[in-house]
Formats: C-alpha cells, sequence, structure tokens
C-alpha cells in the first residue's frame, strides 16, 4: 500500500496529487522511479524477459536511450541501464522485473529518492551546457536518443537529448541536486532561464 | 590535458577518469605461497616503462568501466585501448 | 583639433563617433575604432611608461600584443584591471587608463634616479646584491615592488562574473588576418563547422593596413565583406576581442574574449571576459608574424618604434606617430613604410639599410620618391632623452654618416612567425636561414598558413590560407569536391632579407642597447651571462630575466636567438628559443576562474534534513564536499558546552544523529558471499540473512582502507555501509577487483548511499522514541537483538533499522528513502521531545566514539597502520584468504615496536591533549627525542568528567600503564599522561545489548 507521507524532491518539491505537470524551460522532474538494473547482454532470455515487464528493449549501442510506452531505458555500461518510469510506483515495478529476473543472474535497486531530473528545454539548452560540460552536444553528434554519463561542472551527471527542441534530461545524483541546480540557474541567467520557483524563493 | 578512449563511450577528457596504474600484475593465486621477496615484487615493484606502457583506466565519472590503454609514456601518444572483456 | 598627430583623411577609425578617455586623468580624444595606443599617438603622449629597472622612459613600439612597454592599468577600484596592453585595448568613452610603471608620476620618477645612481645593473644583481645581510630585506622588498611597478591588482573582491564555454569544431582558424579568412573561407566552403577567432575588434590583420588589394577591393573591404559572409554562414562562429592564449595537449585550445567593450570603463564589468574551451579536431595556424626589433645605443628611446606599426598607424588608425622619420632596415618591408609615411606627409630623412643591395621593387620607388637610401648603413645610436631627437648614422666599418634629425625611427629587423601557440604544445618548430627564424613545422592536426608560415607576400599568403582550410577540412572528411577559390592579389616579389644581431665591431661597443626592454635585459647583460658560462638559452633566461615580462619577450627572443648564436659562433637553429608557455598574453584570474567561485567554486552536498539542521540553530563543518551539522548549540551555548550536553543527552536520555552521509553499496549475485570473503578480513557466507557484522578492508599491502557494517539482506544480497569519506573509493576498489581480477565472480555493485538517509537514535531511551514515533516493528530485546536489522514502518514510512552502534549505547539507525526521510526525522523528534531527545552533531559522534575506542579511518589510522596495531586482530580470518593478508605476515606487519592503539589518561583530568601531539618517553635534554608515537583524538569526556585521548604508541599495548609526555606547541611544555586500555566507557559493552 502505498504510503500517504508525500514525498519531498531534492529541489524541495512536495509531491502532491493535484500539483501540475512542471512546465518551463529549466524545471526538476521529480518522483520519477529510477531503477538501477543489471544483467548480462549476452543473456538473451534475461534481455527479453525485461522487455516484456518493461515495453521496450534494453538499449544494447553504449550511450544510447531506448523510450516506450512510460519506461524510458538508458545505458549506462555494458551490462548497466538506468530505467526511468513516469507513473509506475517503484516497488511494483522492482517487484515485476526482480520476478521476471528471478532465474538469472541480475540486479534490480530501486534508487527513485536518491537522485532526480532536472530538465533544460528551449534555444539556449545547448548554450548553458556548453558552459559546463565538455562534450560536444550539437545534434549531429548527440542527436536525439543519445545519452552520456560525463561531468556537468563539478558533478557527475547524466545527460539525455530528449528531443530537438532541443530537451535535455540531467540527471545528477539527490546531493549534488542544489549545486546543479544553483549553476544551471548561474550559467542561464544571460539567457534569461531560471527554476519556476525561484520567482518567489 | 589527455583525450582517453574509454573503449565503451569513445574519447573523453582526462579528468572524467581515475588511473590504476599499470596493468598486467595480476594477484598471485596463492599468496601465501610466496616468499616475503615474491609477494614484495608482486606489490611494489612496477616496470615504469619509457615508451609503450600498458596501463589501467577506469572511467569514472562515466560508464565505470576499469579497461586497459596503451600509451607512449613519452609522447603521451594513446596507441590503443582495450576491455576486460566485452566489446560495444 | 585636440589630436595633432591625426591625419586629416583615411583611416578605419570612425570620425563621427568621437569619444573621450583618461591617461592619468589627462582627457584623451579618439575616435570609435581607436585603441588606447592610437589614441595616446594622436594626442602626441609618446611616453607611456618607465622601464621596469632603469626606469628609462619608454613609448609605443608596436601596435598588437607583442609590445613590451604600453602595459597599462584600466579602471579604478574593485573593477582594475592591471598590466592591460595599450596597443590592443579599445579606446572607450570614459575609460581610465594609468601608466604603471613610475613613481610618483611618469614625468618625474623619482625611480629614475636608481637609474643615475646605478646606471646600468647587471643581470644577477639582485642574487648576488640582495642576499645579504638578511635583515634588510624587508627594505629591499619594499622599494623593490614599489620600484618595479607592473600595476597594481584590486583590494577589493572582484564584483564581476566571468564566462566559460566549452566549444567543438571541426576546423579553429586562429587569426583573421589574409591567411586566416581565406583559410575559414576554404574550411566553410567544404562544409565544416569552423571557429574563427582573431584577438583584434576588428577582422583583417595585415590586411587593415595596406593599401593592396584583394578580388578588386580594397583590402579591408575586402576582409569586411569575407568575414560578414562568415558569420552569417550557419556553423560558423566569427570571435572578434579574442586570443587563442593556450594550447595544450590533445589540441585543447584556450581562448580569451574581452567582452562589452563599448560600454564606459568597460574594464571588467559585468561578464568583462569569457574563456572558451575548444577542443577543435584541426587547427588553422594563421597568427602572422612579429617584427624583430634591432640593436643600437638608446634603442629603447620612445620614438623607436617597428616599421610596420608605423604602417599600421598611419593606414589603419590615420596616425602619424611622428613628424620626421628614419628607418633602419635588414629588409624590404620598411620600405613600404617609407612610402606610407610620405604619402600621408610625413618625411622620411632617410633609410639605413645594412644590405649593400638596396635595388628591389619597393627601395627602387622609395629612391623614385626621393628617399635618402644609405645602404650597407646602420644606425649606432639614438639621440634624444624623453624622446627620439636624431638618429646617428654610420657604416657598418663603423665610419660616420652623419647624425639625421627625426622624432620617429622605424627599425625592421625582419620578421619571427607567431609560432607561440604551437610551440606551447611542443609542436614542431624548424630554423629557417630565409627568415633568420624559428618557424613552425605542421604538426598532428595543426596547420600553419600565412607568415606564421614564413610567407610575406599577399598573394602567396592568400593561396596558402586556401590551401590550409581545405586540408583541415578534408582531414575531418569534409569536402565539396571541387577546388575551393583562392582569392587574388598582385604577386610580389621582394629581395631577401640579412641578418643583422650585433652591430659590429666597435657600434657594438655603444651603450645601452636593449635585447628585451620589458625586462631591461641588455646586450651586456647577455654577453656577462654567456662570460659566467651561462650559455643554454633557458639559463640565460633565468640569469638575465630575459623574455620574463608578461609580455612573455615576444619581441626580445627572436632577437636573442640570433645575438647568443652570433657571440657564442654558433648556428642560432642549435641556440634556440626559451620555452613558449600560456599564457601568450595576460589572462585575468577572474576570467580563469569563471563562475567556480563563491557558493559555486565546489558542490556543496547536504542531507534531506539540511533546512532542519539549520532552523535548529546547527554550526557545520565540511567532510569532503558533504555539509554535516557540527553540534547545535543553544543560546548562549559555547561548542564546548554544547558539546557536553549533546554527550550527556545520548548517554543518560537520548540523541538524534543525521548520519545519512554514509557510503551504502548493495552487493546482488549468487557469489556476493565469497566476494565479501576476499575483500572482507572477517568471514561473510555464513552471516544469516537479517544480520549484520562489523567488516575491515585492508589495502593489499595489510594496511586497514576502511571499515564499516555489512548487513545481509536475503541469500544473495547484502548492504555494505562505507565510512562518509570513502564511499567513492570503496566502490571503486571493489569494482576494480571484480572487473580486472574476479570477472568469473557472479556479483554486482549498485551504490544507494543517496537512496538511502540514515538516521541514528542513539542512547537508553531510543527504544521508546521508536515505539512512540509509530513502528510495526517488534522493539523487545530478543526480537531485535543487536546487529540485526528488521523491516518495517517508522512513522508511517517503509524503512530498515539497523541496531548497531557507533556510541556504545542501545542505538537504531533507521535507513529511510531520502525523499520521506525529513518526515521520519521530525517525527522522531516530536516523538521524542517528552523524552530529552537532543539532536546531535559529528562533534558529539566523535567523541562518545571516543569514549569507546572505536576507531575512525583517517585519524587513528593513516595508510601504515594494520588491524593488530589498533587492537582488531581476532577480525582476521585464519581459514581464508583476504586483500592484504599476506603482507600481514611479512617483517615489518609483525615487529613488536609497531605503533599501537592506546588510551591516554592525563595526570591533570581538566588538560585536554593536543592531537598530533607527539608522544615521548621523556622529554629530557637530549635531542632530537626518541618518539613513541601521536595522539590521534582527544576530547573532554562529559560522562567521565575528565579528558581522554587515543594514541599510535610504539609498543603501546604490552606497556599500558607507562608514564609518557605528549608535546604541545609551546616550547619545552609537555603534558605528562599514563597509558590505559583505549576502551574508556563501559569496557564490557554492556549497554549497546541493552
Ligand atoms: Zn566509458
Amino acid at each position: 500500500m502505498p504510503s500517504p507521507i508525500p514525498r519531498r524532491s531534492p529541489l524541495g518539491e512536495i509531491q502532491s496529487a493535484e500539483s501540475p505537470p512542471p512546465d518551463g524551460q529549466l524545471v526538476e522532474r521529480p518522483f520519477l522511479t529510477h531503477l538501477n538494473l543489471r544483467l548480462h547482454p549476452d543473456d538473451a532470455e534475461a534481455l527479453a524477459a525485461v522487455h516484456q515487464v518493461i515495453g521496450v528493449q534494453l538499449p544494447l549501442t553504449p550511450n544510447t536511450i531506448t523510450a516506450g510506452g512510460d519506461v524510458t531505458a538508458i545505458w549506462l555500461g555494458p551490462d548497466e541501464w538506468l530505467l526511468l518510469a513516469e507513473h509506475h510506483q517503484s516497488d511494483a515495478l522492482v517487484a515485476d522485473l526482480q520476478d521476471a529476473l528471478a532465474s538469472h543472474f541480475a540486479s534490480v535497486v530501486d534508487i527513485s529518492a536518491g537522485q532526480t531530473v532536472i530538465r533544460l528545454r528551449g534555444p539556449s539548452t545547448l548554450d548553458v551546457l556548453a558552459r559546463g560540460c565538455a562534450l560536444d552536444l550539437h545534434p549531429t553528434v548527440f542527436p536525439p536518443g543519445a545519452c552520456a554519463q560525463t561531468l556537468l561542472a563539478r558533478a557527475q551527471a547524466l545527460l539525455v537529448a530528449v528531443d530537438d527542441t532541443p530537451t535535455f534530461d540531467i540527471v545528477v545524483r539527490r546531493s549534488f541536486a542544489p549545486y546543479v541546480a544553483a549553476w544551471l540557474e548561474d550559467s542561464g541567467r544571460q539567457f534569461g532561464l531560471h527554476f519556476p520557483t525561484s520567482d518567489t524563493a | 590535458m589527455l583525450l582517453i578512449p574509454c573503449p565503451w563511450c569513445g574519447p573523453r577528457e582526462d579528468d572524467e577518469f581515475t588511473f590504476g596504474g599499470e596493468a598486467d600484475f595480476p594477484r598471485p593465486a596463492e599468496p601465501e605461497a610466496l616468499t616475503d621477496e615474491q609477494w614484495a615484487d608482486y606489490l611494489f615493484m612496477r616496470d615504469n616503462r619509457r615508451g609503450r606502457h600498458r596501463e589501467q583506466w577506469c572511467h569514472t565519472a562515466g560508464c565505470r568501466r576499469w579497461f586497459i590503454v596503451e600509451r607512449d609514456t613519452v609522447t603521451n601518444e594513446i596507441l590503443g585501448a582495450g576491455t576486460y572483456g566485452g566489446s560495444p | 583639433m585636440s589630436q595633432p598627430f591625426r591625419l586629416d583623411h583615411g583611416g578605419r577609425v570612425d570620425r563621427d563617433t568621437p569619444l573621450q578617455f583618461t591617461f592619468d586623468g589627462r582627457p584623451i580624444d579618439a575616435f570609435r575604432g581607436d585603441t588606447v595606443a592610437s589614441a595616446l599617438l594622436a594626442n602626441g603622449v609618446t611616453l607611456v611608461g618607465r622601464s621596469f629597472k632603469y626606469h628609462r622612459p619608454r613609448g609605443i613600439v608596436s601596435a598588437g600584443a607583442e609590445d613590451p612597454n604600453a602595459f597599462v592599468q584600466l579602471g579604478h577600484g574593485a573593477r582594475t584591471l592591471p598590466n592591460r596592453l595599450g596597443t590592443v585595448t579599445a579606446a572607450t568613452l570614459g575609460l581610465k587608463v594609468r601608466h604603471v610603471n613610475a613613481w610618483p608620476n611618469l614625468e618625474y620618477d623619482l625611480m629614475s634616479a636608481f637609474g643615475l645612481v646605478a646606471p646600468f645593473i647587471p643581470a644577477g644583481f639582485y642574487y648576488k646584491t640582495l642576499m645579504w645581510p638578511r635583515r634588510f630585506w624587508p627594505l629591499y622588498e619594499h622599494v623593490l615592488r614599489h620600484a618595479a611597478g607592473l600595476g597594481h591588482a584590486p583590494t577589493a573582491a572582484d564584483p564581476d562574473r566571468y564566462d566559460h564555454v566549452h566549444a567543438h569544431c571541426d576546423v579553429l582558424v586562429v587569426g583573421a588576418g589574409p591567411a586566416g579568412l581565406a583559410a575559414a573561407h576554404a574550411a566553410v566552403q567544404s562544409g565544416a563547422r569552423v571557429l574563427l577567432v582573431d584577438e583584434q575588434s576588428e577582422a583583417g590583420g595585415s590586411l587593415l593596413s595596406t593599401d593592396e588589394r584583394v578580388d578588386g577591393l580594397p583590402a579591408p573591404q575586402w576582409a569586411a565583406t569575407a568575414t560578414a559572409e562568415l558569420a552569417a554562414t550557419p556553423g560558423v562562429t566569427v570571435l572578434p576581442n579574442t586570443t587563442a592564449f593556450g594550447l595544450y595537449e590533445s589540441n585543447l585550445v584556450l581562448l580569451a574574449e574581452r567582452l562589452r567593450t563599448d560600454q564606459p570603463d568597460d574594464a571588467g564589468s559585468e561578464s568583462g571576459a569569457r574563456v572558451w574551451r575548444v577542443l577543435p579536431r584541426q587547427i588553422v595556424l594563421a597568427t602572422g608574424a612579429h617584427e624583430r626589433p634591432l640593436l643600437f645605443a638608446n634603442n629603447d628611446r620612445p620614438g623607436v618604434m617597428l616599421a610596420g606599426a608605423i604602417s599600421t598607424y598611419v593606414r589603419r588608425y590615420a596616425v602619424a606617430p611622428g613628424s620626421r622619420a628614419v628607418l633602419f632596415t635588414n629588409n624590404d618591408s620598411a620600405y613600404r613604410t617609407a612610402l606610407d609615411l610620405t604619402d600621408a606627409g610625413v618625411p622620411v630623412a632617410a633609410i639605413a639599410d645594412v644590405r649593400t643591395d638596396t635595388d628591389g621593387d619597393l627601395p627602387s620607388e622609395a629612391r623614385a620618391q626621393g628617399i635618402p637610401i644609405h645602404a650597407g648603413a646602420a644606425v649606432r645610436r639614438a639621440h634624444g632623452r624623453g624622446r627620439v631627437a636624431a638618429a646617428e648614422l654610420c657604416s657598418l666599418d663603423g665610419a660616420p654618416l652623419g647624425t639625421v634629425e627625426c622624432d620617429l625611427l622605424g627599425v625592421s629587423g625582419g620578421f619571427a612567425p607567431a609560432l607561440h601557440l604551437h610551440a606551447q604544445a611542443s609542436g614542431p618548430t624548424e630554423w629557417d636561414p630565409t627568415l633568420a627564424a624559428f618557424a613552425p613545422r605542421p604538426g598532428s592536426g595543426i596547420h600553419p598558413a600565412g607568415a606564421v608560415a614564413g610567407e610575406l607576400d599577399l598573394a602567396a599568403t592568400l593561396r596558402q590560407g586556401t590551401q590550409a582550410g581545405s586540408a583541415a577540412a578534408a582531414a575531418v572528411g569534409c569536402s565539396n569536391g571541387s577546388e575551393p577559390e583562392v582569392p587574388r592579389a598582385t604577386e610580389s616579389t621582394q629581395a631577401p632579407i640579412q641578418p643583422y644581431w650585433l652591430p659590429p665591431g666597435d657600434l657594438a661597443g655603444a651603450k645601452p642597447q636593449f635585447v628585451d626592454l620589458h625586462e631591461d635585459v641588455t646586450l651586456d647583460d647577455l654577453r656577462l651571462s654567456l662570460r659566467e658560462g651561462y650559455e643554454s638559452i633557458e639559463h640565460v633566461k633565468r640569469y638575465t630575466t630575459l623574455g620574463m615580462g608578461p609580455d612573455q619577450g615576444k619581441l626580445a627572443n627572436p632577437l636573442a636567438t640570433g645575438v647568443i648564436a652570433q657571440l657564442l659562433g654558433r648556428d642560432p637553429a642549435s641556440v634556440g628559443t626559451p620555452r613558449h608557455r600560456p599564457a601568450y598574453s595576460p589572462v585575468s584570474l577572474g576570467a580563469i576562474a569563471g563562475r567556480h567561485i563563491g557558493p559555486l567554486a565546489d558542490p556543496v552536498r547536504v542531507t534531506p534534513m539540511q533546512d532542519w539542521h539549520e532552523a535548529a540553530g546547527a554550526r557545520f563543518e565540511n567532510v569532503g564536499q558533504w555539509r554535516r551539522a557540527w553540534y547545535y548549540p543553544q543560546p548562549g551555548e559555547s561548542m564546548h558546552e554544547a558539546v557536553a550536553r549533546e554527550c550527556l543527552a545520548v548517554r543518560h536520555r537520548v540523541g538524534i544523529l543525521d548520519y545519512s552521509t554514509l557510503g551504502k553499496i548493495e552487493i546482488t549475485g549468487p557469489d556476493a558471499g565469497e566476494f565479501l570473503d576476499r575483500v572482507y578480513t572477517n568471514a561473510w557466507k555464513r552471516l544469516r540473512p537479517g544480520r549484520c557484522r562489523y567488516g575491515l578492508m585492508l589495502g593489499e599491502d595489510g594496511m586497514i582502507f576502511d571499515d564499516g557494517v555489512t548487513a545481509r539482506l536475503d541469500d544473495q544480497r547484502y548492504l555494505m555501509f562505507t565510512s562518509t569519506s570513502n564511499a567513492a573509493p570503496v566502490l571503486a576498489w571493489l569494482e576494480q577487483w571484480l572487473q580486472t581480477e574476479w570477472p568469473d565472480l557472479r556479483v554486482y555493485l549498485t551504490s544507494v548511499s543517496e537512496h538511502w538517509s540514515n538516521i541514528a537514535l542513539a542512547g537508553p531511551r531510543s527504544r521508546d522514541v521508536l515505539a512512540a514515533a509509530g513502528t510495526d516493528i517488534p522493539l523487545a530485546g530478543r526480537d531485535f537483538p543487536f546487529m540485526t536489522f528488521r523491516e518495517g514502518h517508522v512513522a508511517g514510512v517503509p524503512t530498515r533499522v539497523f541496531r548497531i552502534s557507533f556510541s556504545g549505547e542501545l542505538s537504531y539507525e533507521i535507513n529511510v528513502a531520502a525523499d520521506r526521510a525529513r518526515h521520519v526525522w521530525e517525527s522522531l523528534v516530536d516523538a521524542g521531545r517528552p523524552l530529552g531527545i537532543t539532536p546531535y552533531g559529528t562533534e558529539t559522534m566523535h567523541v562518545l566514539r571516543a569514549e569507546k575506542g572505536f576507531i575512525i579511518v583517517g585519524q587513528e589510522t593513516d595508510g601504515s597502520v594494520t588491524p593488530s596495531d589498533v587492537g582488531l586482530g581476532r577480525l582476521l580470518s585464519r581459514r581464508k584468504d583476504f586483500l592484504g593478508k599476506r603482507s600481514l605476515s611479512r617483517p615489518d606487519s609483525v615487529r613488536p615496536d609497531r605503533k599501537q592503539l592506546v588510551g591516554l589518561l592525563t595526570d591533570d583530568p581538566a588538560q585536554v591533549l593536543p592531537e598530533g601531539g607527539h608522544v615521548v618517553d621523556d622529554p629530557g635534554p637530549q635531542r632530537p627525542l626518541p618518539m613513541r608515537g601521536h595522539v590521534t583524538s582527544s576530547y573532554v569526556s562529559p560522562v567521565l568528567g575528565r579528558s581522554i585521548a587515543l594514541a599510535m604508541v610504539s609498543g603501546g599495548r604490552a606497556a599500558l600503564g607507562e608514564r609518557l609526555y605528549v608535546a604541545t606547541l609551546h616550547n619545552d611544555r609537555w603534558l605528562p599522561a599514563r597509558s590505559c586500555h583505549p576502551v574508556f566507557y563501559d569496557p564490557a559493552g554492556a549497554r549497546q545489548h541493552a
């Protein structure tokens, strides 16, 4: 049974049924389900079992994602993925995956509370990211569907190119989120970017 | 700044990596069977070659994989990279 | 008209936009498009500074980044910028410019008395003279610093923010002169992503100061059109006002872009500079060349300028830098300057050319203009004190050729490629005898073109630039299949230069002849250096300070190479140049720091309870990047009082600690137990699910690396706690063994440090608090014994509760998903209020664990401590191998006199030993004193009512109770103490089992 206690995101969002989906050029996407998945990429049965549960194939090409339904599967390593899910209860998804992988050497770990997603969208997205990310994020090199774990300023971050607006999702660890958020606002100031909540803060 | 070719992620800047020392010093299967001198040899002695050098790197800020880089220690030219298993 | 040396027409300045700035408070009229230097010259200001060592008057020498004299201070207050070059600083409305190197003022310089008393201070003077007597050093330093000038740093914090940007491109073109523009054009035609940068405010380089034509257009107009076309092309970025100042390994290039040059007093204003960090796939180096000065006596007088710079001031800025000129040259280019001056109505009184053959196209043209040309002649000496008044000419064998009056003396010793960037990254260079200079050879991914490649003819430069641009594009796979068009210019031929380093015969005796104007290094200094055996160019540099100024010896070094070669009778190729290092020209520290300042200097990591701690008045301490609550003082309480209160609360009632920062690793797989057996010293496979065990992790050298509790979650899953600071290193260490040595082990590691917050309840009432907060976990001792964990709800939230203790009290560590941790924390605090629950911080945690003799890795241990040293030998399994085990039987690991963990009790219970204090047997008179060890932890123990300390003491465990002394920071004050067992409180451990 889901706990009635509201959740708090690293950037101070408080979960509620009424809160509208975040909208803006720089927003937190709090309370998503984040699962760390490990299995051997040669284990075809395990891959198929996961596909069955989440509805998408796990990406086997390094630094790419697959998305479908409400689960995004992100390549983290040759035997490691991050599953981001919108509407699932993490406990249920963990249980389903663990059941499906029960006879395989695999690991499914819920890390939802340990990280968050910051979404950057709009014409200045690449300019803002270029202030702290050494990677070439030009669409010819880093098209939608590409991802990379790298450094953003002085924090580790997972960057996902979502679409060609351009939209990027930045997955950061919980304790680094305030630093990354402050850094994005500082870099984005010259482009008029800020988090919606900082108007009133 | 050294661009290090992660076999999985491609070339990345050196601050994403951790250096793991010279490669090819496998842990002895039976440490207790070794003399003190043999154990010290495994523990402390490295070749530290001038020129071609095989070394371990971990893509710490990236895919977290350990891999092997062959580097010329004079020119810093990177001559190749390989995984500890699997290939992209 | 207030600009007496401004020409009536011509130039690239915008005469419709006049503006005014100040130089040393004096108003200077200028036009938009002027540099500070061109405006000063237009106003007849020739004296811009005093020299570094002798305080000789100095004027503007060049029109670019190579100038050794034109350093000025810009702006004022917190935004002032020292050591900016007036030759590359745009003149802007209201800008405050000051000289940097004269005291009390430029005209009356007290420090030039230094020059009068000791007319020429020999190289090495500072090393030799000012070494003794040492007690005068503060005085020397004061006077020298005052004398040295070099501008001053702002004394207030910089209010500005500086931008940093990463950029990528297929082809980076450095320099937007003819070669750079042609290269960029060709690369763009091939479809490459191009970044074109130039240090000047306007692209064009030498095209801006020539009357030649390109593709039928006047050169400046062609440059403007080509630049505008490039800037409008998608995929192309053109950055003016941008200096490429560093080239590093992997062809990483750093650029400094000066921003907002149109604003009044713009020096360092909001986003005063932006540093670009560019990783291009190919580089076209089109950085041009620097004209070389020539040696003669008083060659440093204001009014002595590079000939090419004179042309630039005349043609680009419409300024006549003098009213009557003499030129001194060893090549044809100065004749173009002569023609430019004649064009502008400035008479050229003489040209001295060291060559005997002066029949080329340009010399013939000059001769046709009626300019007197002295072939095989040199300038022997410049006359005049504050400014050149005449040039004394002579033939190369010393025969006088008369003294010619002039206020402008243009010199040209040929052109040295500006290969600095190329050479910074150890790009290959070679001596080019036709240039008498070092030139770059193409390096990996680097394509030199134009003057930097030794090409001085415009038509050939355009051709070479085009080739370099398309070659660079082709190297990254860009090509549109057709040959790029080469911009056309008239071909011309120039006669070869004749290297002229050292004035021949007795000409060389005339003094002083300056090799490095900024550093006041003379020909005699180089001679002295060589005479004293410092012959390597690097030694000459260090002995004389050659090239060590903020101008980096751009003019001096190419000259010095030839001079030293001739003095030594060697080939210049073998003399070389001093190592080129970034930065090519000064970059402000603020620009280098970028936005990594203040709160963004480094990540500050906080737990979900941070706001609560702040509201509760906590003081914080930094633990790595973490900010942790240190102690919670109540109003009026000292730290000591607060910590004592917190300690007693835990011992007598209950305390609550935010311990979320611990590292947590989930270890999954059929071989997880085997893996733990290998990395921990003790045995794990038989630990039952639901139970916890303390583990020690060693390096292969047998030394303690980390410690912590690990719990068995189920058959194939364990949860490992690591110390806060070792969370990342431990995970990397475990992964390294798994991936590189034991790939056969079926184990996966996942960090869950950030998912799980950890709240510690400690104290005899902690069970009551947990019950009061509401939990479905049975808490009775038999249901939930020490060193086990249970899953269940606390305050309505799913948790995993561990009954483990770092305080020695009854204690629960509650793991809760971080997004509901704040709720659980607050619920526990509320539930505990009637029981006197007290939040405690890291300081109290340290006191409590020290009372129990629990070690902290990194405090009791330092990478040289084995488990037995700290009394944990019982954790070493005899039945299995583990990392580091073999090292524990090495002779050094079993020495009886190893330092071992003991407790120390001072004779005076009120005395607290200094942490780190040396421990000795007897502080007698013998020196040095034999060391027994050191104090690792020391506190006041409130529950014991006295001080306690832990120490590592050689052979200490076998001699418990012995008399020892601990050093203090006060001379010869030693604190007597006795060693004891390191567990001070509840040695039987009854309390944690309650
Ligand atoms: Zn990688």
